[in-house]
């Protein structure tokens, strides 16, 4: 059973579903908690483009029936009368931008809350197997690419919406069939979008894609500046760099172009709507069925429809963009974390009495190259077990299937005599911990770091954490640090040395007193006289705790109870430490 | 660089883009005009004409405006890979110090984020921009020329909306550049989250993971809400400010005209050119947000684009034989508070050519910093480096780098083939044999052997989809396939086992007999016969010497030594 966690391009010619409601319809769940302020905000536009239709009503009112005869007093209360109008649409005006605002702020939240939660819950074969670039990417951008649709054309639509529903309304009642053909155009309107919007969907599907790349290849070639500045590499970086500059320009020229086509379209076809309806109308005329002034007044309906059908086409533009960007993020939220939890089934048949049990264990990556064969170990509470081997022969796979970051492919592993699949996540952590081969930090404080995700410790003041790992043998080590605890950790830890990084992985492993630990060459940076002052904190462990070494250094190994040998799928036992050595001289590297 | 000097740079698609736009609404508004002509020629069999006329309008502004969309885009999309090839020019001469302290986050903010609101400013903006600057002033023109005294009355709303404008915009400004920062802290804190996901799964930190993106996540929402606010108080004080422009042309207008000083005919004039007054201002207060976010990213893209870089000086580019000298050498970092701390203190020592050199000592005692110094990456804050007895000021950097190989302590590897991993630029033609031998020497013919698909197969990011022990052996290979003159190996083989090490090693001496070697090590026995060995503690030289003079006379040596002694039941 292989992982697939990739989040794949789409094949060139692969279509996207054409239907946009469809694929947007799980948007709208994010946007749900505020549906009664969403009609609030319905009402306030309906509120605004009525007090906006009415004013120049009232000024031609106030020229004909009052300036032009001299009426000052009238003059005076339609004065009035237009003010308080006016009040009336600055006010629905702000609360309208104001609650459309707030809403979409609102959504952008939740839509990045639940897309973080997401990436939370998925394993780490999905890390493995995907770019962090990508994945800021479709976060922040594709996000604010719906956010923008939202903040921007949501009002628009609605109040365009409004104006065309009066105008229709309007214009059936004084000549039904000049109003038809008025708004004949609009089939072909939904034609030439249907027809184009798959196309252009795909174009920003493509384009959010480079974008990732570029933002992928940025990210990457930042973080291993360091490597390109001490090889004299730069020019590399720079072509490099360059290239995928130019591949974003020519997708950004194409999408870009795409998604302003609609609105010279729709300008164009609003123009043969109004030759329609004159030349229509000067036949109605002809044989008298029209007057003059029906023509004059459907000549300003036509534009009237018809420019608001702009602001539409440009509002198309942005819900294509949207769509694609919300199609990327789908392929987030439908991955699903395969590793397997089942609190009540699981096999029954472990051993209680044992700290950790690996029955016929098998472990691929791929389904093709095995990387553990049949593995069957036991490791008893409270001794000391080392796994060595040469470089890439699996240990590192097998401390992960051991602390349930991978499933087996086969066979069970049995936690304190329960299958690990019952365990939750949590449990798990409160069982096992492991200090990893890469030691990772996050930004904060060396003591945040030690502290990290500890429930029992949490929120503990520096000076009894200081007291603590003193009193658990951690007093030179904590030396090590230029500020002790408060020493601040940039972002990946960087500006500390992995020896550094090590050590604090260590004590954060220790302090969490673990049942089982391992030790993932936890000291292969860390110099032997400090893996010394190490290696008798691990003492000062409770003595039911089960000591897993996986470690080059022979003499990090030497106080093992028992020592076994991992190497191109087989797990022997080793016996004792000269056996191991003699072992470890006489094999040969699988890869 | 100003967004003047932007466009200057393509002057003439500004001003097609500009004369398209004009053409396109010009030909645009004689529609109606012409509309309104075919109605009052009363002759209505005739119409068709006027009809074609009508029809053929249409056709070019259509086409006018899709060339007009085509010319715009393509300035906007072009003014933004410019942009961004000057970014990533500038990044990619920066020093490393820089981009370490900068943060990739900032980096990726500015040339992704404020690269397309810089961008956004010409789409959305630009022509509009134009055409409502020139439409406010034509028609205050026509304004005065109507009624001074009522026009006088009708300008006098635009310092108000100056005033509300500045307040808004000075307001948004901060909120723009903090908005900004969020991207940054977001991308940072996504990062995190990628590299550090197997540690969150083990210790369960899902909920400390969800807790700080919802610290940031909040933030943003909070500096979303503030721009919502001033922007939602924008068009509505445009719009209150265009009201009262109508109630004053109304109200004195009006009674001018009961008073007959001005005709109804001049009134309705007026009337309707204060609507060409107050319309562009609106399109100010829609394309405003825009055009100060673009303004604040451009401000925040100068500030990549004018760092300061440090020029280099040196000139030599000839071959070097490899001879290492540190002259006093100290290495003080200043923190962001203003603290220093000395990371080296007064360092001098000697490595001979074409022999082989260790470094050893405790945990964070500068080792690493030692080679940093040594291949450019950091500069000494006193003292001097000597390579061949030049100062390595002297050098020109590239080419003194291609004769360095550095093998750093973390794996550091890029999402390309295992091929240009190896050889950066994969362009090995020219060396396959040292290529060749780069691989052999570091163990990987084996491994590359049983890749599905050779040298060609990709690299993870991150090199997930590789073991601790390959992944070093790869960086080996790299540093070894520029064929160096000198090799520092930082801590190189922590994670290789002991065989494999001895026999990397061994490859080492008989392939590349003449690099002179300078290994970073927690092992004291693989450098037993080494020439010379370097003891660091604490930023200082506690002791120089061979194996057996550092038994002899160093204690703190000894102890090393001393907390090994298991290893040495293996010999190689």
């Amino acid at each position: 059973m292989s992982q697939i966690y990739t989040l794949e391009k789409k094949e060139q010619n692969q279509s996207i579903p054409s239907n946009s409601k469809g694929s947007l319809r799980g948007f709208f769940s994010y946007i749900k908690d505020d549906k009664t302020k969403l009609i609030i905000v319905i009402g306030f536009i309906f509120i605004n483009s009525a007090a906006n239709t009415i004013s120049p009503f009232l000024i031609s009112k106030a020229i004909d029936k009052y300036i032009a005869v001299g009426n000052i007093n009238g003059l005076l209360n339609i004065i009035y009368i237009l003010a308080g109008v006016a009040a009336i649409t600055v006010i629905t005006g702000y609360m309208q931008g104001m609650l459309i605002g707030r809403i979409s702020q609102r959504t952008l939240y939740r839509l990045k809350e639940a897309l973080f939660a997401k990436l939370q819950s998925l394993p780490i074969a999905f890390f493995n197997q995907n770019k962090a670039g990508d994945l800021m990417s479709r976060i922040n951008n594709d996000t604010d690419k719906i956010n923008q649709f939202l903040s921007q054309w949501i009002g628009q639509f609605v109040g365009v919406m409004f104006s065309l529903i009066g105008i229709i309304g309007f214009s059936l009642y004084l000549n039904w069939k000049l109003s038809l053909v008025m708004m004949s155009m609009v089939v072909f309107i939904y034609l030439v979008t249907q027809f184009f919007s798959s196309t252009i969907r795909k174009k920003n599907r493509e384009n959010l894609e480079v974008n990732s790349d570029f933002a992928s290849s940025l990210q990457e070639n930042l973080t291993n500046f360091k490597v390109v500045a001490a090889y004299g590499k730069r020019e590399y970086l720079e072509n490099h760099l360059d290239k995928t500059n130019n591949a974003t320009f020519k997708s950004a020229l194409s999408s870009g172009f795409a998604n302003r086509v609609f609105e010279p379209t729709y300008e164009f076809f609003g123009a043969i709507a109004l030759i329609l309806v004159l030349s229509y109308g000067f036949h109605l005329v002809s044989i008298g069925d029209a007057t003059v002034g029906m023509v004059i007044a459907f000549v300003a309906y036509t534009q009237r429809f018809y420019d608001p059908m702009k602001t539409l086409a440009t509002a198309f533009g942005a819900i294509q963009l949207a769509t694609a960007a919300w199609v990327r993020l789908q392929d987030i939220f439908s991955l699903e974390n395969n590793l397997r939890t089942d609190s009540i089934g699981g096999d029954k048949t472990g051993k209680p009495k044992l700290r950790l049990e690996l029955k016929n264990v098998s472990f691929s990556y791929d389904d093709k190259k095995m990387i553990i064969e049949n593995a069957n170990l036991s490791f008893e509470p409270g001794k000391t077990y080392a796994l060595v081997g040469p470089t890439g022969g699996g240990k590192s796979t097998l401390a992960n299937i051991m602390a349930h970051l991978h499933d087996p492919t086969e066979g069970y592993v049995y936690l304190n005599g329960k299958d690990m699949i019952t365990y939750s996540q949590e449990e798990t952590a409160r069982e096992i911990s492991v200090i990893l081969q890469d030691p990772i930090l996050f930004t904060g404080t060396v003591a945040e770091n030690i502290l990290y995700a500890n429930t029992d410790f949490k929120d503990m003041n520096i000076a009894d954490l200081n007291r603590i790992l003193e009193h658990k043998g951690f007093k030179d080590v904590i030396k090590r640090f230029e500020n002790g605890l408060e020493t601040q950790v940039k972002q990946n830890g960087a500006g500390l040395s992995i020896g550094q990084k090590q050590l604090i992985s260590f004590m954060r492993a220790i302090l969490r007193e673990p049942k089982l630990l391992i030790l993932d060459e936890a000291t292969a940076n860390i110099d032997t006289i400090t893996e010394a002052v190490l290696n008798k904190t691990l003492e000062a462990l409770p003595p039911e705790t089960t000591k897993i070494i996986i470690a080059h250094r022979l003499n990090t190994i030497k106080e093992a109870d028992e020592i076994m040998f991992v190497n191109g799928r087989h797990v022997t036992p080793a016996g004792s430490y000269d056996a191991a050595i003699e072992m470890i001289k006489g094999a040969k590297r699988s890869s | 660089m100003t967004f003047g000097n932007i466009l200057k740079a393509y002057k003439w698609w500004s001003i097609l883009t500009i004369l398209l736009g004009f053409a396109a609404t010009g030909l645009y508004l004689l529609v109606p005009k012409l509309a309104a002509q075919a109605i009052d020629s009363g002759n209505y069999s005739a119409w068709s004409g006027t009809l074609t006329l009508l029809f053929f309008i249409a056709s070019s502004v259509f086409l006018i405006t899709i060339i007009q969309i085509f010319v715009s885009n393509y300035l906007s999309e072009k003014v933004a890979l410019d942009l961004r090839a000057k970014l990533i020019k500038k990044i990619s001469r920066q020093s490393f110090q820089y981009i370490d302290e900068s943060t990739p986050g900032q980096l990726q903010t500015v040339l992704t984020s404020d690269v397309e609101a810089v961008k956004a400013i010409i789409v959305q903006g630009f022509v509009t921009l134009v055409s409502a600057i020139l439409t406010l002033v034509g028609a205050i023109l026509f304004l005065l020329n109507t009624n001074l005294r009522l026009a006088l009355y009708t300008i006098s709303i635009i310092p108000l909306l100056i005033i509300v404008f500045t307040i808004i915009f000075k307001s948004v400004n901060k909120l723009f550049q903090q908005n900004q920062e969020n991207i940054q802290n977001i991308y940072a804190n996504i990062s995190e989250t990628v590299t550090g996901s197997a540690l969150i799964r083990i210790l369960y930190g899902t909920s400390e993971e969800i807790r700080k993106f919802k610290v940031i996540n909040e933030k943003s929402k909070k500096t979303g809400y503030g721009l919502v606010k001033n922007f939602s108080l924008l068009i509505p004080a445009i719009i209150l400010l265009a009201n009262v422009a109508n109630l004053i042309i109304i109200w004195f207008g009006g009674k001018q005209v009961i008073s007959g000083a001005m005709s109804l005919g001049d009134f309705s004039a007026f009337l309707s050119y204060s609507a060409m007054f107050i319309w562009p201002i609106f399109v100010l207060g829609f394309v405003g947000p825009a055009v100060s976010k673009g303004l604040v990213s451009l401000k925040r893209i100068n500030e990549v684009i004018d760092a300061d870089i440090r020029e280099e000086t040196g000139t030599y580019d000839g071959p070097i034989s490899g001879d290492i000298e540190f002259k006093n050498v100290s290495l003080t970092y200043t923190s962001a508070e203003g603290s220093e701390k000395c990371v080296l203190k007064n360092i001098s020592f000697k490595i001979n050519a074409k022999t082989k050199n260790a470094i050893v000592g405790p945990t964070a005692a500068g080792k690493s910093q030692l080679f940093y110094l040594m291949s450019g990456l950091i500069h000494p804050t006193e003292g001097e480096i000597y390579i061949d007895g030049k100062p390595i000021s002297e050098y020109k950097i590239q080419s003194l780098l291609s004769q360095i190989g550095l093998v750093f302590q973390e794996s550091i590897l890029f999402n390309t083939s295992f091929r240009e991993n190896v050889a950066f630029t994969g362009d090995i033609e020219n060396n396959q044999d040292v290529f060749n031998k780069a691989i052999e020497t570091s163990e990987l013919t084996q491994l590359i052997k049983e890749l599905p698909e050779g040298l060609n197969t990709m690299v993870s990011e991150r090199g997930t989809s590789l073991s601790g022990g390959q992944k070093q052996r790869l960086m080996l290979a790299r540093a070894l396939a520029v064929n160096p003159q000198i090799l520092l190996l930082d801590d190189f083989t922590a994670r290789v086992d002991q065989s494999t090490e001895a026999l990397i090693l061994s490859n080492i001496s008989a392939n590349f007999p003449d690099v002179t070697l300078v290994s970073i090590t927690q092992k004291v026995e693989p450098i037993k016969n080494y020439e010379q060995i370097i003891v660091l503690m604490e930023g200082e030289i506690v002791s120089i010497g061979t194996h057996d003079q550092l038994l002899k006379d160093s204690f703190e040596y000894k102890q090393i030594y001393e907390s090994q002694m298991t290893t040495e039941t293996l010999k190689s």
